[in-house]
């Protein structure tokens, strides 16, 4: 890269890269990990800067949620929560006590399960481009969608889990 | 449950992150150490094969993402976005080639170096401009044009609610630090730009500031910061709608905010705030 690039890279992730570390976060469920998924997307960003550099941020959500994907895969599936998380104590409000619970539900999914949540729900993406950023139809997005939500539901039973439809 | 608090619980796993010092400077010097070893490995391949070795071992830290040397950073407190040589400019212009003195036309060596100054956030009005320039210590508004860098002295205010010295760490999605009549860049007397600056949080993409006499702004929002800018005038003492007679007998208009609205990407309002501000 030379140093206009450079240049333009950085100022494009000191940007977003708030942003970016949040979806990352959310996404791996842990800060060391968010950290290293952004690094590894970023420096595979900057490789390919000069042919991305209009719409950068496409790329890198791309990347990052692809990414993600691949590593639960190399690493073999994640055993799943077989139970529904524990609680530390009922809280006084009921409510602090379910959303405990529901964060532990989403840490529990799988990733790809999880990523279309995010990519959904936290991104408020419709499902074309859901299945546009994993490389899916939409077809998937929407099962994976009905049982990461079904999950969600098992996980926390004592939620009124009643989403709307995930179609847009 | 509904959507809604599956965004809520999104968004609240997603405030635990913390944000990363140098994101770019790591990502670089991964993809530089990563192509290094593409070349040395490279090398090694083109001798082993040259001198028919029948193997070849690789030491640690050959090929591998988790073997690539990353040079550690020391976190630096309250990390604001580096100037670009343009940015720095209009920086230096609203400093006006020095930091701020103290009433007394002192020297504030407390306050640091023009040079740690940063643009945090700047928005084209017709020919002329408002923007906030600041370090991690405070902020100093400023209006300016082609050839005017402020038309006032720079006036420094210290953050307030950035506990450790984090500037988002505030609670909300929204802080409105600072609300402010300045004069105008066009040479006018009577007009006046009225500026609303402050920080928000990463998931806002949009703001829109609403002020009495039904008068709306969209805030320029960059890095973490916005500005928005509604015109205004001073007038004559003693008009209703004045509240601070100066000794010209003009006075500076009873210009409020009445909402300030943050909106995400997707257009969703994600904060509404209404009279009386925080910290202002």
């Amino acid at each position: 890269m030379n140093r206009e690039a450079r240049e333009s890279f950085t100022a494009f992730v000191e940007a977003r890269s708030a942003n970016l570390i949040r979806s990352a976060y959310v996404l791996t469920g842990d800060q060391h990990a968010a950290e290293d998924l952004l690094q590894t997307v970023l420096a595979k960003t900057a490789a390919r800067w000069r042919h991305i550099r209009e719409n950068p941020e496409a790329y890198v959500r791309r990347a990052m949620y692809n990414e993600q994907v691949s590593r639960w895969r190399r690493r073999g599936r994640e055993a799943t929560v077989e139970k529904p998380p524990e609680r530390a104590g009922r809280d006084l409000t009921g409510d602090v006590d379910l959303r405990l619970s529901l964060r532990e539900a989403l840490l529990a999914l799988p990733p790809r399960k999880r990523a279309v949540l995010v990519l959904r729900y936290f991104e408020d993406l419709p499902e074309s481009q859901v299945a546009d950023i994993l490389g899916c139809s939409v077809g998937t997005v929407r099962s994976q969608a009905h049982r990461a939500l079904a999950r969600l539901r098992e996980l926390v039973p004592d939620a009124a889990l009643d989403f709307e439809k995930t179609g847009s | 449950m509904t959507n809604e608090m599956l965004r809520d619980a999104f968004e609240e796993l997603a405030d635990e992150a913390h944000p990363v010092d140098d994101l770019a400077g790591r990502a670089l010097r991964r993809l530089d150490a990563r192509r290094r070893n593409r070349r040395v490995t490279g090398v090694v391949l083109a001798i082993a094969s040259a001198v028919a070795v029948p193997w070849v071992v690789f030491g640690p830290g050959f090929g591998g993402e988790g073997s690539t040397p990353d040079v550690e950073v020391k976190p630096k407190p309250r990390p604001l976005p580096a100037d670009t040589r343009a940015e720095a400019k209009v920086t230096l212009g609203c400093m006006r080639d020095g930091v701020p003195r103290d009433e007394m036309g002192r020297r504030r060596p407390d306050l640091g170096k023009v040079s740690d100054f940063r643009l945090l956030v700047r928005q084209q009005v017709g020919r002329q401009f408002v923007a906030a320039v600041g370090t991690g210590r405070g902020f100093v508004t400023c209006v300016g044009a082609k050839n005017v860098g402020n038309v006032s002295g720079p006036m420094f205010h210290p953050w307030q609610a950035a506990p450790g010295g984090d500037l988002w760490a505030f609670r909300g999605k929204v802080r409105l630090d600072r609300k402010v009549s300045e004069s105008t860049a066009d040479g006018h007397p009577y007009n006046l730009h009225q500026l609303v600056f402050g920080r928000v949080k990463p998931e806002v993409a949009r703001l829109t500031v609403y002020w009495n006499r039904n008068r709306k702004a969209d805030a320029a929002v960059q890095n973490g910061f916005f500005i928005a800018r509604t015109h205004s005038r001073v007038v004559p003492a003693g008009v209703p709608g004045d509240n601070d007679i100066d000794a010209t007998g003009m006075s500076d208009p009873d210009d409020q905010v009445t909402k300030v609205v943050a909106y995400n990407a997707a257009g969703r309002v994600v904060s509404t705030m209404t009279p009386p501000f925080p910290g202002m």
